[in-house]
């Protein structure tokens, strides 16, 4: 998949990463990096972003003798997450059909 | 930085010098805070910065691979002032926060050839968002000036005439809703255009027109991005009553309206200055009392000429939006063109000369002390003698007549007419 396709999806990339558990800003990029090949400076920027949405928040966790800040999807973030679970399947299907017909008719000439 | 790094005799968590130099390179790309909103956006952009140096480092990373993987601070600062704008504009669109999101945008953060098919691709919703705003604000700023005129006439207008008054009223809420509604509508569609725009420019930010579109496609489907949170229910309900009572007031405006045939008025105005009256001032006026003759006009054509006997008469050919005010006091005769209340506003749009015909006969054998004409526009002909001589025409030429003035007098002028002394005839 290309790779600016996937960065165009770097918001609900970001939300489904937290939906399993909370982050913060370094294992936030690292685990979105092994998805997409995004540079350091991309994720600040829609972290900030979606909390101003009210779909993530933040809260701080003394760590090492200095505070580190953790990412949390709200529940407004997950129910827009789910709520736009059935466009996602609709692009996946739309892509697949194209695999699928490439894959099938491609090579014929 | 490294807090476990105990040979470095730094306190746990403080930065080495070169991420301290990095970080205090970002501060200063990101200048000094204008607001204290700005303030804290920079500095909650440092500490993620601070705390994703120090985690990545206690994490094994090399920390120059991290600084040079990181980059320049400017362009780190420059990206997320264009990221702070474009959500600025996108929470609150308006045409300086549209255009500071641009500029930001377009300004340091996309490569070249992004920024140039960037360009392209937002400037048609950026341009009709922007047009949209200035007919808006055109429209809003008309409010305060059709108010203005008609406050100038509704003094000279609704007392003489009180009939008027339904007209100027009906005429101005209906203006007013018109004039608001159509710049609300206009306002909202260049927020929305707006919108659009920020989506296109945060779409293409950073990586390249062709793959920005890509990534604008994936958008379109509604998938993998989320737009600005929905509007809150007071700030809805403000506008809904906004919206009810500029619909109150047209519909007033049209209800006062609807019985005047004021619409029929301005139509068959447009067509011809028909229907008009003829006015004859009398009685005629001792002219042995008069010391002054003043006349002001709007787009007339103002005569004043010799006549037989000894009385000043005064005659008005006027279409029937016009009264023709003519009265004496204290030695002075006034003739005033002014409106009846038939044509509200109509001030503001008229810009036809010689709809009026005024014509002041003075008696041959009478010498004028004072003779003052004023007027907007239209043609002034002086065919008699006056001590004190003084005309004011905004478009209309001036002719004197050569039996009485063998230059022109300091008091007369014309705007943009021609002055000149030449023989006066009847009226073309």
């Amino acid at each position: 998949m290309d790779a600016q396709l996937k960065k165009g999806m770097l918001d609900s990339l970001v939300l489904a990463a937290l939906l399993e558990k909370d982050g913060y800003g370094y294992s936030l990029t690292e685990s979105i990096g092994q998805v997409v090949p995004i540079a350091e400076t991309v994720l600040y920027p829609v972290l900030r972003r979606l909390e101003e949405q009210g779909l993530l928040d933040t809260y701080p966790v003394e760590h090492g003798g200095r505070l580190r800040k953790y990412y949390r999807i709200t529940p407004e973030g997950r129910r827009r997450l789910v709520s736009g679970l059935d466009e996602l399947k609709e692009l996946r299907r739309l892509i697949d059909r194209i695999v699928e017909e490439v894959e099938r008719n491609g090579q014929t000439r | 930085m490294d807090r476990h790094d105990d040979t470095s005799g730094r306190p746990a968590g403080s930065p080495s010098p070169a991420a301290a130099a990095w970080l205090d390179g970002l501060r200063a790309a990101l200048g000094l805070p204008a607001s204290e909103g700005d303030r804290a956006e920079a500095e909650a952009l440092v500490a993620f910065y601070e705390e994703f140096l120090a985690d990545a480092v206690e994490a094994g990373k090399p920390e120059a691979e991290v600084l040079a993987r990181l980059g320049e601070p400017g362009a780190v600062a420059a990206l997320s002032l264009a990221e702070r704008s474009l959500r600025e504009a996108e929470r609150r669109p308006g045409p300086f926060r549209l255009a500071t999101a641009a500029r930001k945008t377009l300004g340091r953060t996309a490569p070249l050839a992004g920024r140039v098919a960037l360009s392209l691709a937002s400037l048609v919703p950026f341009l009709a968002g922007m047009t949209c705003y200035l007919g808006g604000f055109l429209l809003f700023l008309a409010v305060p000036a059709a108010g203005w005129v008609a406050m100038d006439d509704l003094a000279s207008v609704v007392s003489p005439v009180p009939e008027a008054g339904v007209r100027y009223a009906g005429v101005l809420l209906a203006a007013v809703g018109l004039l608001v509604g159509a710049g609300w509508l206009l306002w909202a569609a260049g927020n929305r255009l707006g919108r659009l725009t920020v989506r296109m420019l945060r779409a293409s930010r950073g990586s390249g027109g062709a793959a920005g579109m890509a990534s604008a496609a994936t958008r379109a489907t509604g998938a993998g991005t989320f737009a600005a949170p929905k509007e809150r229910k007071p700030r809805r309900l403000l506008r809904t009553t906004g919206a009810l009572l500029v619909a109150a007031v047209l519909w007033t405006g049209v209800v006062l309206l609807a019985g005047t045939g004021l619409a029929y008025d301005y139509f068959s105005l447009w067509n011809s200055m028909a229907p008009r009256s003829t006015v004859h001032a009398e009685p005629a006026f001792d002219a042995a009392g008069i010391g002054t003759i003043q006349v002001q006009g709007r787009n007339s054509r103002i005569r004043v000429v010799r006549i037989p006997g000894t009385s000043i008469r005064v005659l008005g050919d006027v279409p029937d939006w016009v009264r023709l005010f003519v009265a004496e006091s204290d030695g002075t005769l006034v003739v005033a063109e002014q409106d009846n209340g038939r044509m509200p506003l109509f001030r503001i749009l008229a810009i036809h000369e010689g709809v009026t015909d005024i014509e002041v006969g003075v008696p041959e054998s009478f010498a004028v002390p004072s003779i003052r004409i004023v007027t907007q526009g239209g043609a002034v002909d002086i065919d008699v003698p006056a001590d004190d001589l003084f005309v004011r025409t905004g478009t209309g030429p001036i002719r004197l007549s050569p039996d009485h003035y063998q230059s022109v007098p300091d008091g007369v002028k014309s705007r943009r007419g021609v002055i000149s002394i030449e023989r006066i005839g009847d009226p073309s």
